[in-house]
């Protein structure tokens, strides 16, 4: 398993050495969401990290509005990038410019959308041979990050611990609530209309990020990771300090050698929940059948019009839609309505809302029918 | 001088009708599956060959969302679907995802425009996506008019931006969540505005939380700068809201039309009218208006943090179904009494205020009070016109 992870602290390179990382990526602020280096420090970083032979990787995944785009490429130069295997971006104009203006290769973060392999190959062909990894959708399934190595020529890369960024926008959200400013504001934040408590919400100079209550972990499918060829990143941005080196202690011993004891440690100390995301399955469109009645819906082969008044006991009123049937008298109908009845029977008298008798309905005309029990508004009209 | 077009949504039918009909130059719409919007009506492919002719009839186009991010299932039935909007003759068909971009060229010549779920923010990123075929970008919500001239003028391609309408308070695109909290993919049509939701706010070693709707953002309304988008040369200006009533599309689209059409002859908005055009916006539901990032990237200003509600003193009550001889057949919508007063919104025009008067049904029963999803007869009184709309005013 190839293993990548963030490197923002001297301090903490030894853990991550003892991981077996093979990867370090250097965020700063200025670029990155989660960055926590500043430009001053990157050197820093880098030699140490080269010194021990680990290959260097920058991160720049802040979307860039127009104007700040010059404003952001000035940092970059400030920015030795001889020290960088790669740079690894989500906005496709970062991209774009990257490809133009530098020989970096490209690690491109396909992780919102990018939910089909056809696109996935067309970023493969677009980018050629300077991509040199796709850091792809935590909504995908194992199932799916199997088949797509199969096809792809390009290693992939998953999050295997880490947060799940749930909302990201560049407006500033925390410290209109707050009343103060700072380089970041954090907070937890509750709401009584979800289910899901405690929400980890940053504010920074990017803008604003909500994450799950529940962090991605992976390290209890180090099984099916191990069938990937995949790189597996960990995140360890939001730890604290004196956390960070026992608990990367306690993912090598996981991925190592998963044992319930160290697994069950790991989880009493880690500072959130733990979810596997949609690792093993992705059914997040299951519900749309539920979002609107479909009994209603129309199916052009019999559909006629639907019912747009009934007055009990007097008339009702429907709306002929269809262009190819129409409501003749005499004929026998299927009616569906919202809540569920279904009934056949027969129009046996059909008039225009002058009270003029018709024999059949013409489109987008509305006619009155007589009063039928059960028929409510918004029933639909079928051929019988 | 060259004004953009005003393209104006379309969640059903009957939308498409009385946004053609109130002025719009374009429409957007969905059909069953491949659009965000799961919940809305959307078009079945009957549907959308009576809109296409509907709106070609009268010079509007028609555009068609297929802006989901579409996974490898759903990708199986897009080119027969594709197909099948290109046999129509639709104008264009919005897209956000890669895969779906390629998919469509591999069956189709039809234009492609990238949706504002793309987020394409800068010039860089304008380039790209021409590359890919891309006529049109659907700029992301986040950038000012003149950012988007920038990108328009370096990338030498259409550009689109969004001018009225409910705002995403994310990067769009970037916002899954209702994907992990209650299971809906929000970009293939099951946001579940989770942002809009009250949170209580609490911040580590703080002694109390602070209770804000705090991701909730405030509607955008552009029109007191659309002289800033024709100056930009903006090609088209975009409403929001497929989800939103016929009665929304149908007032929106007057109002913005009328402005342009004002601007078209007189070359400035030197006059009272946009005042009056500000009103009749206002006369809609809405949240607080607000600029967005039209001229500036939006501030603390642009956070709605309040519960929903509606301060207008209009209510849309509903729509002139029928002329009959003496009586206009009104579809209910909201409810309204004998002496409620009303007014009718014409095409073109000023509204035109009347009293309700008797109201009947079908059986000559007088009516006291109208209900929702009913069907009334009032007197019809001089310039009545099928297909109006009818709001009362509660200002009095």
């Amino acid at each position: 398993m190839r293993l990548s992870s963030y490197f923002s602290n001297i301090d903490e390179l030894e853990g991550l050495i003892e991981l077996g990382v093979q990867e370090l990526i250097i965020a700063p602020k200025v670029l990155s969401r989660k960055g926590k280096t500043n430009l001053d420090d990157i050197e820093t970083l880098a030699q140490k990290a080269l010194e021990n032979e680990i290959k260097l990787v920058l991160e720049w995944d802040v979307l860039v509005n127009e104007q700040d785009f010059d404003t952001l490429t000035n940092f970059l130069k400030k920015i030795d990038l001889s020290h960088f295997s790669a740079i690894r971006c989500q906005d496709p104009g970062v991209l774009e410019f990257l490809l133009e203006t530098t020989n970096l290769n490209i690690q491109w973060i396909t992780e919102h959308g990018n939910h089909n392999l056809v696109g996935l190959q067309k970023w493969e062909s677009y980018i050629g041979d300077r991509l040199e990894r796709l850091i792809v959708s935590q909504e995908l399934s194992f199932q799916k990050l199997q088949e797509y190595e199969s096809c792809l020529k390009t290693p992939m890369e998953i999050l295997g611990l880490g947060k799940v960024l749930l909302f990201y926008t560049p407006r500033s959200l925390l410290s209109p609530v707050f009343e103060k400013k700072g380089e970041v504001i954090e907070a937890r934040a509750d709401s009584e209309e979800s289910p899901h408590k405690g929400f980890h919400i940053v504010e920074n100079r990017h803008g604003s990020f909500m994450y799950h209550l529940k962090d991605r972990c992976l390290l209890n499918e180090a099984d099916r990771l191990k069938k990937l060829q995949s790189w597996v990143r960990i995140e360890h941005l939001f730890w604290l300090e004196a956390q960070k080196s026992y608990l990367l202690a306690l993912v090598k011993k996981l991925l190592e050698s998963f044992e319930d004891e160290t697994w069950e440690e790991f989880k009493s100390i880690y500072p959130v929940g733990l979810t596997k995301g949609f690792f093993l399955t992705n059914k997040t469109d299951v519900l749309f059948p539920k979002l609107k009645n479909y009994r209603l819906l129309r199916s052009d082969e019999s559909y006629i019009g639907e019912v747009v008044d009934v007055v009990k006991g007097e008339y009702i009123v429907f709306l002929q839609r269809s262009r190819s049937n129409f409501l003749q008298k005499n004929m026998q109908v299927h009616c569906s309505t919202p809540e569920g009845k279904d009934l056949k029977f027969e129009i046996k008298n059909l008039q225009n809302l002058d009270k003029n008798n018709i024999e059949q309905a013409s489109q987008d005309q509305l006619v009155l029918i007589p009063y039928r029990k059960t028929v409510v508004p918004k029933s639909v009209f079928n051929l019988a | 001088m060259k004004l953009p077009e005003l393209l104006i949504p379309a969640g059903s039918l009957e939308k498409l009708k009385t946004a053609v009909l109130y002025g719009a130059d374009a429409l957007y719409l969905g059909g069953q599956k491949f659009g965000l919007r799961a919940a809305a009506d959307n078009f079945t492919l009957e549907e959308l060959a009576e809109g296409v002719e509907f709106a070609h009839a009268r010079g509007t186009d028609i555009y068609v969302v297929l802006n989901s991010f579409l996974h490898d299932t759903d990708l199986k039935e897009l080119p027969e679907f594709v197909k099948y909007l290109e046999s129509l003759g639709v104008d264009a068909l919005i897209v956000s995802d890669l895969g779906v971009i390629e998919t469509i060229s591999s069956v189709s010549d039809l234009p492609i425009h990238l949706s504002t779920q793309a987020s394409c923010l800068n010039r860089y990123s304008g380039k790209l996506w021409k590359k890919m075929g891309v006529k049109r970008l659907i700029l992301g919500r986040e950038l000012t008019i003149n950012e988007a001239k920038r990108i328009k003028d370096e990338v030498d391609i259409e550009v689109e931006l969004f001018i009225h309408g409910s705002m995403c308070m994310a990067y769009s695109g970037h916002c899954t969540i209702s994907n992990y909290t209650q299971g809906r993919d929000s970009n293939r049509g099951g946001c579940a505005h989770s942002c809009r939701f009250e949170y209580s706010l609490e911040q580590e070693n703080s002694l109390e939380a602070k209770k804000a709707y705090f991701m909730s953002s405030k509607d955008l309304a552009g029109i007191q700068m659309l002289e800033e988008f024709i100056n930009a040369g903006i090609d088209s200006v975009k409403v929001e809201g497929r989800m939103k009533s016929p009665l929304y599309a149908g007032t929106i689209a007057k109002v913005y039309r009328e402005a342009l059409d004002y601007y078209k002859e007189h070359q400035n908005f030197y006059s009272d009218d946009m005042k009056r055009w500000e009103s009749e916006l206002s006369k809609v539901t809405h949240r607080a208006y607000h600029l967005g990032s039209l001229d500036q990237k939006a501030g603390d200003d642009s956070i709605y943090n309040e519960r929903e509600h509606n301060d207008s003193q209009y209510e849309v009550v509903g729509r002139i179904v029928d002329i009959l001889e003496s009586k206009a057949v009104v579809e209910v919508r909201n409810a309204f009494w004998p002496k409620t007063k009303l007014e009718y919104i014409p095409f073109v025009g000023d509204a035109v205020e009347f009293q309700a008067g008797n109201i009947e049904n079908f059986s000559s029963q007088l009516i006291e009070k109208t209900r929702p999803s009913t069907l009334v007869q009032i007197p019809l009184v001089k310039g009545m016109k099928k297909d109006y709309l009818i709001r009362a005013n509660y200002e009095a």
